[in-house]
């Protein structure tokens, strides 16, 4: 059973990101603390690209770099060694009076709060507001909305220290939220709330991500807004450990669950399938395979079909959801056939390594894959 | 409006706010109390001088102040009134005398001034009336500004009743014959005027070789810097003594209370250290508050304010505690300014130029101070936030 072609139109296109739509680009990124003796490299060659709208959750033992990460994403501690960027601007070297107007459209979420103890829950929102010299009049009716929106309706007028952890809490997010940043960069922001309004927050997160494409980078151990993230980066020992993009990792699943070639994979089978496979794109009459080459990949069409020829006499037109390639890889042979895309075609594709470690991982595979050299012959 | 953060950040101080707003306010009113003493010393250092009616004032080369002038030779007076300048030029003595209270043996340092019969040294045409009841050498006139110290019939202040009384000045009996109104000044709280011939009677001095000051009145037409300059062509190097003209008198005398006694430094180090402890307090004050609100400071400098405007916050603040704590201060003063011209018998006028200074000089003590505190502001790390 093939996914509906929209799902697929979806990820196919946003499969390779712009580089111009990246908000943030780390690039061989290190970073150490003290100096001399006392110097203690805490960020190792990281790497890091994130588009336009994605949700990520940062996670970590404390002590992994995370922080530092973050405050480096955010401008506040300045780059040492390394390329970062965030909304195209290179951060490294980057002036002061620039890095105060970049730091205008990052929205920080602290979870130690940060509020203004002499001001009130809307006051503290207008703080915000009047970065941008919005008059009242344009911004009162805003922030009062989204004061109410977090349960705070009751409590507009009154001062931190009137209202509870997780009151304070939310008022923080309202105030890094109500600019509509490009970057929102938050420290555990549903730590301090109930079930409830935790998952008001993060609904709200996912608006602002959808409609203004903001991206939203997130520090926390909070397992209960972890289905909210496109992606989960996962940091060890300053290096980037693991970097899912879980959304796009389980709609590759339910796709590639209904291509004949993965559908007896087991669930973690085809999650290590998702992880590796790679997309390729041909134009119309360009050649995936040539006849009589070593063979090196395994293919999976994912959109458009291809013409098999060999000797140049077409044999057979394969349709989205069918494979090749698969011949020359089980039986070490050079290509037996020239495969030419139809049309223009998507291709999702495994190197032979990854396609022969799920080979040997599952049984069920290999039968598939012989039974079809088979039926071909 | 904008958000009012530092008003904001008083308000919600309470306690600590009021506590630095009393602490400026009191060495706002320490400044206006050593100003007012400072500006009551200038007033009475010439007021005597001020209403005394001269164009030109001959006086020994050792005069020290009003009441130890020295002596002249008083043919000066009858030389210098041959000039065709000259309208007048009457001898003046002064000196101090002990006034024995009417009713009881207390003694108190009184100015005795004598005067020929028939002139009069001051403007006020009161004492000329009055001086003309100086017919006998025992006769005087009271002050009416002398201290109730002195024993008035009405115990607060002499007049009609004190005339006919007779007490003892330099063990010599007098009677009082009349009053006047001048006020002597910083050296004595009384003052009395004898005739010439009173005015030897009380004090060993020689009224028809020696004068105290010689006052000369010039003619409308006259110049009196010509004149000046012929009458000290005429005084020989054997006379000592020196011309001045009006302006040139007031300026000396106020010279020398001012600069030459330690007068005026001990105001101008009153006005410097109430300055520095004012100072001292809004620094502290500010320092802490900018302490305890650092992280606040971060998150404005993480959401991109800038520097300038963390700054802003603090000069505002500063600003506010100085405005806070000036008009109270400003009507206390006003108040004490009251009480002592009252109790102390010399006037302290709250004048509008030293309103404007004092409160310039609070803004500048708070913003000096808000500078020092912007040290901790730089503290303020946005990185230290997460």
């Amino acid at each position: 059973m093939l996914a509906d072609s929209k799902t697929i139109d979806e990820l196919l296109k946003n499969w390779d990101p712009e580089p111009d739509s990246l908000r943030i680009q780390v690039t061989d990124l290190q970073h150490s603390y003290g100096s001399g003796d006392a110097e203690k490299q805490v960020l190792f060659n990281n790497h890091l690209s994130i588009p336009a709208g994605e949700i990520v959750i940062m996670t970590g033992p404390s002590g992994s770099g995370k922080t530092t990460l973050l405050t480096l994403i955010g401008t506040l501690r300045s780059v040492q060694q390394g390329s970062l960027k965030i909304m195209g601007q290179e951060l490294n070297g980057l002036s002061a009076a620039k890095i105060v107007n970049l730091r205008q459209e990052i929205g920080f979420i602290f979870q130690a709060h940060n509020l203004f103890e002499s001001l009130t829950a809307y006051q503290n929102v207008r703080m915000s507001t009047e970065l941008l010299s919005k008059n009242e009049k344009e911004s009162g009716p805003e922030i009062k909305a989204i004061l109410k929106r977090l349960g705070l309706g009751e409590r507009i007028h009154y001062k931190p220290k009137n209202l509870s952890g997780g009151q304070k809490q939310r008022v923080a997010i309202a105030r890094g939220l109500i600019n509509r940043p490009k970057l929102i960069l938050a420290d555990e922001p549903t730590a301090a709330l109930d079930a409830e309004s935790g998952r008001e927050v993060v609904t709200m997160f996912q608006e602002l991500a959808s409609q203004t494409g903001c991206t939203i980078l997130i520090v926390t151990h909070d397992n209960r807004i972890l289905d909210v993230a496109d992606r989960i980066v996962n940091m060890v020992d300053g290096r980037i450990s693991s970097n899912v993009m879980v959304q796009r990792s389980s709609t590759l699943c339910s796709i590639i669950r209904g291509f004949p070639a993965f559908s007896e994979l087991t669930a973690s089978n085809l999650t290590a399938v998702a992880d590796s496979l790679q997309l390729r794109r041909f134009t119309k009459g360009e050649s995936i395979i040539k006849q009589g080459e070593v063979g090196r990949e395994f293919y999976v069409i994912a959109q458009g079909s291809v013409d098999i020829l060999i000797d140049g006499k077409p044999v057979n037109r394969l349709e989205a959801g069918d494979y090749f390639g698969e011949v020359a890889l089980i039986k070490d042979q050079p290509r037996n056939a020239t495969v030419t895309a139809t049309e223009s075609t998507a291709c999702f594709m495994l190197s032979k390594v990854d396609f022969q470690s799920i080979v040997d991982a599952s049984p069920p595979f290999e039968d598939e894959v012989r039974r079809a050299i088979f039926d071909r012959q | 409006m904008a958000t009012n953060l530092a008003f904001a950040n008083i308000r919600s101080s309470g306690t600590r706010s009021v506590v630095s707003v009393s602490g400026i306010g009191v060495s706002v009113i320490l400044i206006f109390m050593q100003l007012g003493f400072r500006g009551a010393v200038e007033n009475t250092a010439t007021m005597i001088f001020e209403k005394m009616d001269f164009d030109l004032l001959i006086r020994s080369k050792d005069y020290l102040h009003f009441v130890d002038s020295r002596q002249i030779p008083r043919n000066l007076a009858t030389k210098t009134g041959q000039f065709p300048e000259v309208l007048s030029s009457e001898p003046f003595m002064v000196s101090m005398g002990n006034w024995r209270h009417p009713k009881g043996k207390r003694i108190r340092g009184i100015v005795i001034m004598g005067i020929p019969y028939g002139t009069t040294p001051f403007t006020d045409p009161e004492v000329k009336t009055n001086t003309l009841k100086l017919t006998s050498d025992r006769f005087v006139l009271i002050d009416r500004r002398t201290h109730h110290e002195f024993g008035p019939e009405e115990l607060s202040k002499f007049g009609d009743p004190d005339i006919g009384v007779v007490t003892n000045v330099n063990n010599r009996s007098i009677e009082i014959v009349g009053h006047f109104e001048i006020g002597a000044g910083l050296t004595a709280n009384g003052a009395l005027i004898t005739s010439e011939i009173g005015f030897s009677r009380l004090v060993p001095q020689d009224t028809r070789q020696k004068a105290s000051m010689i006052l000369v009145k010039l003619k409308p037409s006259a110049s009196i810097d010509q004149t000046a300059e012929k009458i000290r062509e005429l005084i020989s190097s054997e006379d000592h003594a020196e011309v001045f003209t009006r302006p040139e008198v007031l300026k000396a005398e106020l010279t020398r209370w001012i600069d030459q006694t330690p007068l005026g430094f001990v105001f101008q180090l009153g006005v410097i250290v109430s300055f520095i402890v004012g100072s001292a307090i809004v620094f502290m004050v500010l320092s802490n508050d900018v302490s305890n609100r650092l992280p606040e400071y971060a998150t404005l400098k993480a959401m991109g304010y800038t520097n300038n405007f963390l700054a802003g916050i603090v000069f505002s603040q500063a600003t506010y505690l100085a405005c806070l704590a000036f008009v109270p201060a400003l009507l206390f003063s006003w108040a004490l300014y009251q009480i002592t011209s009252l109790l102390a018998n010399v006037p302290i006028e709250m004048t509008s130029s030293r309103v404007l200074f004092v409160f310039g000089l609070s803004l500048i003590m708070c913003w000096f101070s808000g500078l020092g505190a912007l040290k901790k502001l730089w503290q303020a790390e946005p990185a230290s936030l997460f």
